[in-house]
């Protein structure tokens, strides 16, 4: 075997797991209709609990089976878009994507350092195209901004932010993922990076304690 | 110094260890629970003392986890405070993980509530910090100091534990503010917290301790977890002996409960 063989095209992790593989064969059963999830990440004080994802399946006499409770991993938000799993409504999909980009934005805090990326991310954001949806306006409005230089780093920070969001703004939209239209997809998108904001910035948690 | 029979006996297993305060009788409780979770049959059977490593506690293998229980004292710096403890008993163990457990205070009355569990993500060391001229004062400024992560593998096991167990409180993940401050004002306590709230950095501010400081002077897997048993606006000696109690049960019964139904990666 020759090492182009040996090395092939490595498989996703999302594709090896045992959760993507059970739920690939209920979708590609002929009598379920529709399978939808949902992101339960109740907020609990301070702080929201670690998050459950329900999977609801929809068979094609109308009927609905008992949802099916399984811990939110990346690896299988990963693989629930690949099968077209949307949640159960934009409001849901919106708090889906939000935590999707939490852990999106997590290594693009650990490459640079999190103080750098918490004064970058606010100037990304103002310039991108969510910057004036009512809902990212308004937290956009109570985040402080540093001084920050615009050396290589910025840029390099700058694109990794870009291309989180335009990575999530695909998968959205794509025929092949969730396959949403432009016009559902944005508002989804833009409430998904005021929710994250929001939690990353510790802005309603001021408001909570009366800190302002 | 890790050279007694003791020592290498311990050195061998691997343990995962968990600090706890004896101040009140935190111990105690670990045997009480020890007991009810079928865990320990023997508590004066697990009893250890040895002439370098003090009183200890081998609660044996919990889970796949050989677990000992560690008394320290309040604080950090204290001779059997958790950087002393932490520090010895991971040298001498080659403890796969140490989980600092017992009572910590809250941040806000209307939020939280007595019992209630904190689970560290980060620990924010607030005695970090630059003290420097300001005028005829001087101010404090946490500028550059740096919130520790907790182990990964460590919060995903509190989580998955917090999930599938059905525990009578509340049970919350976050930054812990750790040093060698006993805080009874809580002036201090909200412009600690606010602190740690301003920066995106450190995370959500959930409580704070005496303790968490001293793990991180082991670079390792650690975590902390711990109840509240006050909100650090009165005395210490005003603090209800039952809250207290009641904190280091919760504390204990999460500790336990997760060890013994759920892994960490190693």
């Amino acid at each position: 075997m020759n090492a182009r063989d040996y090395f092939k095209e490595p498989t996703p992790a999302w594709k090896m797991h045992p959760i993507f593989r059970y739920w690939q064969g209920v979708k590609a059963d002929p009598s379920v209709a529709d399978v939808r999830m949902e992101l339960y990440r109740p907020k609990e004080g301070l702080v929201y609990r670690p998050a459950d994802i329900y999977l609801h399946v929809k068979r094609v006499d109308g009927r609905e089976d008992q949802p099916q409770k399984i811990d939110w991993e990346d690896v299988v938000n990963e693989g629930l878009l690949h099968l077209q799993v949307k949640a159960v409504n934009a409001d849901n999909e919106a708090q889906r994507f939000a935590l999707w980009l939490q852990s999106r934005f997590t290594s693009v805090e650990g490459h640079f350092n999190e103080s750098f990326f918490s004064a970058i991310l606010p100037e990304a954001v103002e310039e991108g195209p969510f910057a004036k949806g009512s809902n990212v306006s308004r937290i956009l409005s109570r985040i402080g901004r540093q001084r920050t230089l615009k050396e290589q780093a910025w840029q390099e920070c700058r694109e990794m932010i870009d291309n989180v969001l335009a990575g999530r703004w695909s998968e959205l939209t794509s025929a092949a993922l969730l396959n949403y239209p432009d016009p559902e997809a944005d508002p989804i998108l833009e409430k998904a990076l005021a929710l994250y904001l929001d939690e990353y910035f510790n802005i309603s948690n001021r408001d909570l304690l009366g800190w302002q | 110094m890790p050279g007694s029979p003791t020592c290498r006996r311990l050195r061998s297993f691997r343990a995962t260890c968990c600090c706890s305060s004896p101040r009140h009788r935190n111990g105690r409780h670990f045997e009480q629970l020890a007991a009810e979770l079928g865990l320990v049959a023997d508590w004066q059977a697990a009893a250890r003392h040895d002439s370098l490593l003090g009183e200890y506690f081998d609660l044996g293998n919990i889970g796949g986890h050989r677990v000992l229980a560690i008394p320290t004292r309040m604080g950090s710096l204290a001779a059997e405070g958790s950087a002393r403890q932490a520090v010895l008993f991971q040298a001498v163990t080659q403890a796969r993980a140490l989980i600092a457990v017992g009572m910590a205070f809250g941040i806000s009355r209307s939020l939280q509530q007595f019992g209630e569990v904190l689970v560290s993500r980060r620990v924010f060391p607030y005695d970090v910090r630059e003290i420097r001229d300001d005028g005829p004062r001087y101010v404090s400024d946490h500028g550059k100091t740096a919130s520790l992560k907790a182990h990964g593998g460590l919060v995903t096991m509190f989580e998955r534990a917090s999930k599938r167990g059905q525990f009578p409180f509340p049970i919350s993940f976050g930054t812990l503010l750790s040093g060698g401050a006993r805080i009874s004002s809580a002036r201090f306590r909200d412009e600690l917290a606010q602190t740690v709230l301003r920066d995106p950095a450190h995370g959500t501010p959930i409580g704070g301790d005496m303790e968490a400081a001293g793990l991180l002077s082991v670079a390792h897997r650690w975590i902390v977890v711990k109840a509240i048993s006050d909100f650090a606006e009165g005395s210490v000696s005003s603090t209800d002996d039952a809250n207290r109690a009641r904190a280091c049960m919760n504390a204990v019964r999460l500790t336990l409960t997760a060890l013994q139904n759920h892994g960490f990666d190693r």
